[in-house]
């Protein structure tokens, strides 16, 4: 029951985001009008399984078909990314611990 | 919950948001019912760490440590810019929701945002990893390096070797 309410929470919480950021797009011209092609009701169902990815692509074209070389290529960039995300905070952690040790070792006269 | 269970469900969370973030690996269908799953994922990790999420959020304009507070603002930022990747996802979708049967009259517009929501969650998967770097090594140290080491760790030269015993002759 606990657990269930927690969850309901979390999901609340993703609504009340999801329905802000709906909003915000709808009431900005960030939100650019597309007729045509981009109604999805439109557009004729997508087929499931594995042959669905190596379809003839209608939109988002390159991303639609699959490639193994190509998408661990693309893992790789993102694991390169976050390496240097983290040595880069790594680092200015210890640039900051590095300034406290410096501070107490010579304190500020004034 | 143990520190090896979140462990674990961190790793496969982890696993699990390189494939969704890199389509190309996995097709466009794979890619959206994968990214389901991990929407569920994140929840039952929020549930593991919610203790700490309530204390934080009770303590935040409190006294409290700087470290604890960046942590709590780059997951609250997170968790928004899944959200909206989530959000988008859905609406650009073309597999789930059809399946759902709904028909959703989305547009470019969208897409960019799905984009865009994608890459900063990245940045903040990097930094959420970053400022749990310690609590990662050492239990990366522990729960995988360590028993893997010990499986080809040669056994003590003296730990196999014939003891002599000594016998007592009492007649």
């Amino acid at each position: 029951m606990k657990t269930i309410l927690r969850i309901l929470i979390i999901l609340l919480i993703g609504a009340l985001i999801s329905g802000a950021l709906y909003l915000i797009v709808k009431n900005t011209s960030f939100e650019t009008s597309v007729s045509g092609a981009s109604h999805l009701g439109q557009m004729p169902a997508q087929p499931t399984g594995e042959l669905a990815g190596l379809q003839t692509p209608t939109r988002g074209a390159d991303h639609n078909v699959v490639s193994l070389s190509r998408g661990l290529s693309e893992v790789g960039v993102s694991l390169a990314k976050l390496t240097g995300i983290t040595l880069l905070v790594l680092l200015v952690q210890k640039a900051f611990e590095q300034v406290k040790k410096w501070r107490v070792v010579r304190p500020v006269v004034g | 919950m143990s520190a090896k269970t979140n462990l674990t469900l961190d790793i496969m969370i982890f696993t699990a948001f390189l494939a969704v973030v890199n389509p190309a690996l996995t097709g466009m269908t794979i890619h959206e019912w994968l990214a389901l799953a991990f929407a569920a994922a994140i929840v039952t990790h929020l549930l593991f760490h919610w203790n700490w999420l309530l204390a934080m959020t009770k303590q935040f304009f409190k006294k409290l440590i700087h470290q604890s507070r960046l942590n709590y603002v780059v997951d609250a930022l997170f968790f928004i810019s899944m959200t909206a990747a989530m959000l988008s996802g859905l609406l650009i979708s073309k597999s789930v929701m059809s399946i759902l049967g709904i028909h959703l009259n989305a547009n470019h517009g969208w897409e960019s945002i799905h984009r865009l929501a994608a890459d900063t969650s990245l940045i903040m998967l990097g930094l959420h990893f970053a400022l749990h770097f310690k609590w990662v090594v050492i239990h990366l140290k522990r729960y995988l390096v360590s028993p893997v080491l010990r499986l080809f760790q040669r056994p003590r030269a003296g730990a196999l070797a014939i003891k002599p015993i000594r016998i007592d002759e009492t007649h």
